[in-house]
């Protein structure tokens, strides 16, 4: 990437910082999904010793994993049930939001701010302008994830300590989603906004429109509490793989719609 | 040296909309050229396809003899343009803009705070210049967007409407600064306006258009040349003889259209030996506001003009 580049990553990053409408969500969301919740876990698998394995038809989940659970204590379950199988599903929804609501104001913003076409009267080409605020939008969003991860993985090693007496994080299967999984989702995420880009014309408009992109994860995080579809290595593995090749898709059909007749 | 060429430019947008048809016209450098029409008439297409946005759908443009299809970032080097439908970041300061499109423009940081600081003190924003954009008034935006447009010192300006919102001194500042950028610097304008006298006052060259053709182009003297060079002479009075090409004028009186000195005087003399009672003559040349509606609409001029007179002098 040239400097008129990297500027425009800069500007990007100023303009998410600056607004309340974008950076709200993106400190308050992560915070509430991957820190509160983990540590109310923390602190309450201690009174629900009996809670959790009582639940109808948790027997039959916990026999679909095999030696995982074998010879645990009832928090010690409990607390590897939510973090092995329940926070994976709700973390991928941070990226997909991170690059939502970032790619909405990079996109769209540009448009409903009349800013687009200031833009292109300057020598950066349409398609450096396109690879610059992919790359920055998926640079913020996949950092903020990781910075969510980083807050989660403090919060469950530290209350896990206290249960297990050693770090519960990360294993195998957070490695895959962070690593693999993660950035294809946060480039899916970015994809599907300049799509939307062209049709929306508000922040607003585009913030709707991207809720079709969280119905996945949301299916998939019920699949996961009602034990219908359980995330394992080999899984999550070939849903990074599936992931990758849309993006790849996506990326080029949104690339080719991404001319000036369709933008202003 | 041309500064802009437009050859047989046509463009019909994929909705299938006309927005430009057969248009051809060449801009020496140095020019201060008036491209008037009303709303729709392909004005603001045509600045963004002479700055390579667009892409003509028939023929060719070029400015400074480089290709605006094919060699369009260059373009953006040679232009700055201010455009109601290109605007600043607000949630950005003063500065901060500039900065970002300096960088943009490859300019090194030494130059752009030197640009920026003259540019600011010139459009009187210098104790603004660490403000978010949000805050400022729509003359301080104006002002601003010209200096982003000045800043990597372009050869060809294309300003849109630049002095509305502004209050009186400010503009006459901003067309200073246009004058002296075209005397000093050589430089280039294409000005797109609804406001005639103001086009009146800055430009030397024009282009009026009207549903995406070139209705006429030309300096004020060829145009009102092509369309007769028609002086006017206006009469007040009572027992008028009906005169030939007589168009109606405000306030009672008759509009005719002179050649010369001589035809006024015979005209005036048949009058009077006619028992023809005459209180008020006098001849009026046409200003840019009467030769452009001439070109818009020919047939119906004398009426247009008088209505328009009373508007105000703004096109539509």
């Amino acid at each position: 990437m040239n400097k008129a580049q990297w500027a425009m990553i800069h500007k990007d990053i100023k303009e998410i910082t600056s607004s309340y409408q974008t950076f709200v969500p993106l400190l308050v969301v992560p915070l509430i999904i991957m820190v509160m919740m983990p540590a109310a876990l923390m602190i309450g698998a201690q009174y629900g010793q009996s809670g959790l394995p009582g639940l109808n038809g948790f027997d039959q989940m916990l026999v679909a994993f095999g030696d995982l659970f074998v010879g645990l204590t009832p928090a010690q379950t409990m607390i590897t049930v939510a973090v092995n199988i329940f926070f994976p599903a709700m973390f991928l929804l941070i990226p997909v939001m991170c690059a939502s609501i970032i790619g909405a104001s990079s996109f769209v913003g540009e448009k409903e701010h009349k800013t687009l076409e200031s833009l292109m009267y300057t020598p950066l080409t349409l398609r450096e302008m396109f690879v610059a605020k992919v790359a920055g939008t998926v640079l913020v969003s996949y950092l903020t994830a990781l910075a969510t991860l980083f807050a989660f993985g403090l919060v469950v090693d530290i209350g896990g300590w206290f249960y297990f007496g050693r770090l519960i994080f990360p294993n195998l299967k957070w490695l895959i989603l962070i690593f693999w999984v993660t950035p294809g989702i946060t480039v899916l995420g970015v994809a599907f906004m300049v799509r939307v880009s062209a049709k929306a014309n508000t922040f607003q408009d585009a913030q709707q429109m991207s809720a079709f992109i969280v119905l996945p994860i949301i299916l998939l995080l019920v699949g996961q509490a009602t034990g219908l579809f359980l995330l394992d290595e080999p899984i999550l593995f070939g849903i990074g793989l599936v992931i990758a090749v849309l993006d790849v898709l996506l990326l080029r059909s949104a690339s080719r719609g991404y001319v000036p007749e369709k933008l202003l | 040296m041309q500064a802009i060429t437009v050859e047989k430019v046509g463009k019909v947008y994929q909705s299938g909309t006309k927005a430009l048809s057969d248009v051809s016209f060449e801009i020496p450098q140095g020019e201060v050229f008036g491209f008037l029409g009303p709303n729709g008439a392909g004005k603001t297409t045509m600045v963004r396809l002479l700055n390579g946005i667009l892409n003509p759908t028939a023929g060719h443009a070029s400015v400074h003899g480089l290709d605006v299809t094919k060699q369009a970032g260059e373009v953006h080097h040679l232009c700055g343009v201010l455009t109601e439908t290109a605007a600043p970041y607000e949630s950005l300061t003063g500065l901060e803009n500039l900065k970002f499109f300096g960088r943009l423009h490859g300019m090194d940081e030494k130059r752009i705070l030197s640009r920026a600081a003259g540019l600011l003190q010139a459009m009187e924003l210098t104790e603004h210049r660490d403000k978010k954009v949000k805050a400022y008034s729509t003359g301080m935006k104006k002002r601003l967007l010209l200096a982003r447009a000045l800043l990597h010192e372009p050869k060809v300006l294309f300003l849109d409407e630049p002095t509305s919102g502004l209050d009186p001194e400010a503009s006459a500042n901003v067309t200073a600064m246009i004058g002296g950028l075209v005397k000093q610097e050589g430089v280039t304008v294409f000005l797109c306006t609804h406001q005639l006298k103001y086009a009146e006052e800055i430009c030397t060259l024009y282009g009026f258009m009207q549903q995406g053709e070139l209705m006429g182009f030309g300096t004020f003297e060829e145009l009102l040349a092509r369309q007769g060079g028609r002086t006017r002479l206006v009469l007040r009075g009572e027992n008028l003889p009906v005169l030939a090409g007589a168009e109606y004028a405000s306030g009672g009186g008759m509009a005719v259209p002179v050649r010369d000195d001589a035809e006024v005087s015979e005209i005036l003399r048949n009058i009077l030996t006619g028992g023809g009672q005459l209180y008020e003559a006098r001849q009026e040349r046409w200003g840019l506001e009467e030769l452009y509606f001439s070109y818009r609409e020919p047939k119906s001029i004398g009426l247009k003009l008088e209505g328009k007179k009373e508007e105000g002098g703004e096109v539509a």
